[in-house]
């Protein structure tokens, strides 16, 4: 460990080579910094990870579940109204164009990011699912090999789960599904803030990089352009968001999209990794319900918690809310990232009422949570060992089973009294290690 | 019941030559409870190939692209379908066609004229009480409007084309706790595309004419459907080329003889 430390600064300076960079706005202006490393690994015993992969596995079936009957001629879940139907068609995420369609092997969230905490008795908590595009499995992945390449030693006598194997995992995703031909990696393109990881994951899978003028669609099939000539796709990874994808079905002024890419999807002669349209599977009012959906759809108890949720949507709920403000954390559903988070207790008094008011004339558009006095990490700051709060995104793949990669991204804050972890609001990332 | 001979015709031409011009239409009929397509037919030129699908919402959907140099593009349905006088399409409600989209998002202002207005009876009293009400409030005024047009800038305006007002329909039926939707498509006698909206009463979809305040009868050809606008245009298209566009619409319907309902039995 202490080697690691040692090492912490060569390694920074290593990811800064690579342009290992995280892209934020903020003021309405686009910066582009790095995302620091820590050097102090988050360690998770074979015993708890054992816990969480089934937790995760569970959740992450439910939710494909979820997507598939939502999007589907069923809709089971709305029909016994155990998801008020406004929660599904009132997100952003809710795309009709992918109505009514099952894609590949009934896979919808291939890739998903389940963002965790733990409290202080090391009870693991789930804060957020993403089933769009998670960002953010490169950061361990290179991390690891640095550490590797400047302390071989350190992994030798500590074991440590090798997390090499999550390009194999990716491959492995992008073949289950894949309708005939090569898998491509789509990324917006170089200036993106996440390209350094669109090119990382693409060798480490074998997948072909591609920006969206490499591909076009002919005789609804999709084809990646080169100067011999075109070359079929059976599968994109795409690290666009779902209203970019295709300006023919979506949002029209989109330069990044592929035109007719959704023909071929419902052709079924491509798959798209992830689905479009899961948004309404990661909706911030949704994810109260994922525990609900789990009971539904598997007959089973979960596994993972939520943090305890409040729906202001509910009358009883919304009298707790509204009498307990000035301890719980108001979410506005429509905000992702970090923002239209508030703590009640750091509101002045009119403020507070201001909010309350919000609530009252629009209740739908607002979770409210507990504030889980969630655990602190050791961290290296200028040189001093501080503890900052930190969070932990597992990624869970599916292909022919699901499964947990054995690795993840722990991120913390560098503010000593911020809860928001979210890379988009600044903070650093660790190691985590999963022992064997 | 009418049986309709329709053929629906719009020629884009552009200023300079374009390419790789990928398309999507909705032009097709599609069978139904109140139309029986017997024959149909769409054509593209310059004759490329394309694929004949379904999009989310059960429209038929053609789609292609024509990757060489041209500097117009024409496409064109034609066929026959009977139609019947009896306005209902039965089939299963999907929960989206309740809640609001993108251009039909509703206004305070909007629930206000809603409020105000004497709703009495069951759904599908309250349906045809405000097609009547939309066809009071919005003067028809041609390029008053245009295809990004909101229900609500409908609204606050009072002036739109048959689309703006089967926006506002839908709108303000939603907001009554009817679902609701957008349909287009072919009318005897109109030399346009029309638009219109149909409600959800009991177990299917009834027609209603906000532009003309008349029922949707036997003389109506449903193209496609949606939420709103947005989700079933006739047609829209991408191509690489600077210029700009001009688009011209030739459409008949025409009746081609007089059927009686089928006797009762």
């Amino acid at each position: 460990m202490e080697e690691l430390i040692r090492h912490a600064g060569q390694i920074n300076q290593q990811l800064s080579r690579y342009g290992v960079k995280f892209g934020i706005y903020k003021n309405g202006a686009f910066n582009e910094r790095l995302f620091p490393y820590d050097a102090i690994p988050r360690i998770i015993s074979a015993s708890d990870w054992r816990d969480l992969e089934r937790g995760l596995v569970q959740r992450v079936v439910a939710l494909n579940a979820f997507l598939g009957d939502i999007y589907g001629e069923r809709k089971s879940i709305i029909r016994e109204k155990v998801v008020p139907e406004e929660f599904v068609y009132l997100t952003s995420g809710y795309l009709a164009p992918c109505e009514g369609f099952a894609p590949a092997k009934g896979i919808f969230s291939h890739i998903s990011g389940i963002d965790l905490v733990q409290d202080r008795a090391g009870r693991w908590f789930v804060l957020e699912d993403n089933l769009r595009v998670p960002s953010g499995a490169s950061y361990p992945l290179i991390a690891r090999d640095l550490c590797r390449r400047c302390s071989p030693d350190t992994f030798r006598r500590n074991h440590v789960v090798d997390n090499r194997d999550y390009g194999d995992l990716l491959k492995e995703v992008m073949d289950h599904v894949n309708c005939g031909g090569i898998n491509v990696i789509l990324t917006p393109g170089r200036y993106n803030a996440a390209y350094f990881e669109h090119s990382l994951l693409a060798e480490r899978s074998q997948a072909t990089l591609a920006e969206p003028a490499d591909l076009v669609v002919e005789g609804n099939v999709l084809y990646y352009r080169t100067y011999e000539g075109n070359t079929r796709v059976g599968t994109v990874y795409r690290r666009i968001g779902d209203e970019y994808m295709d300006p023919l079905y979506f949002r029209q002024d989109s330069l990044i999209g592929v035109p007719n890419v959704m023909s071929v999807y419902r052709a079924g002669n491509v798959a798209l990794v992830n689905a479009p349209g899961n948004g309404i599977g990661d909706d911030k009012g949704i994810y109260y319900f994922v525990p609900k959906m789990i009971r539904h759809y598997l007959g089973e108890e979960p596994i993972l918690q939520n943090a305890p949720t409040y729906l202001p949507f509910y009358e009883g709920d919304r009298r707790y809310v509204l009498e307990n403000i000035d301890k719980l954390v108001v979410k506005d559903v429509a905000e992702a990232g970090g923002y239209g988070v508030v703590f009640g207790s750091a509101l002045s008094a009119g403020e507070r009422e201001e909010l309350k008011a919000t609530i009252r004339a629009t209740p739908r558009r607002f979770i409210a949570q507990e504030v889980i006095d969630f655990q602190s990490l050791p961290l290296m700051l200028d040189g001093k060992r501080v503890e900052r709060k930190a969070d932990f995104r597992a990624y869970v793949l599916a292909a022919g089973g699901v499964k947990v990669w054995a690795s993840g991204l722990t991120r913390f804050s560098t503010d000593p009294v911020s809860f928001i972890v979210n890379s988009s609001q600044g903070g650093g990332f660790k190691d985590t290690w999963v022992l064997s | 019941m009418k049986w309709l001979f329709f053929h629906y015709d719009t020629f884009l031409e552009f200023e300079r030559s374009v390419t790789e011009h990928q398309f999507v239409l909705r032009c097709m009929p599609r069978t139904n409870d109140r139309q029986r397509v017997v024959q149909a037919e769409v054509k593209v030129s310059p004759a490329v190939p394309f694929t004949a699908q379904e999009d989310g919402f059960g429209n038929a959907v053609q789609a292609g692209c024509v990757f060489f140099e041209h500097n117009s593009f024409h496409y064109s349905a034609h066929g026959e379908v009977f139609v019947s006088p009896d306005n209902k399409d039965r089939c299963a409600l999907n929960p989206a066609f309740a809640y609001p989209s993108r251009l039909t998002a509703p206004t305070p202002e909007m629930a206000a004229f809603l409020k105000a207005l004497p709703l009495e009876g069951g759904r599908h009293a309250v349906a045809q009480a405000i097609s009547s009400a939309v066809h009071a409030h919005i003067a028809y005024s041609p390029g008053s409007t245009d295809v990004h047009t909101t229900a609500a800038q409908v609204f606050a305006g009072r002036a739109g084309v048959c689309q703006d007002y089967a926006h506002v329909f839908v709108a303000l039926a939603r907001l009554a706790g009817i679902p609701a939707r957008y349909a287009n498509g072919l009318v005897l006698g109109e030399g346009a595309s029309h638009a219109w909206a149909e409600a959800y009463i009991d177990d299917g979809w009834v027609g209603f004419d906000p532009t003309r305040d008349s029922a949707v009868g036997d003389d109506y050809i449903r193209f496609s459907v949606g939420r709103d606008f947005d989700d079933c245009p006739i047609e829209r298209g991408v191509f690489f080329g600077d210029g700009g566009q001009r688009q011209t619409v030739q459409i008949k319907v025409r009746e081609l003889s007089q059927i009686d309902p089928a006797p009762e039995r």
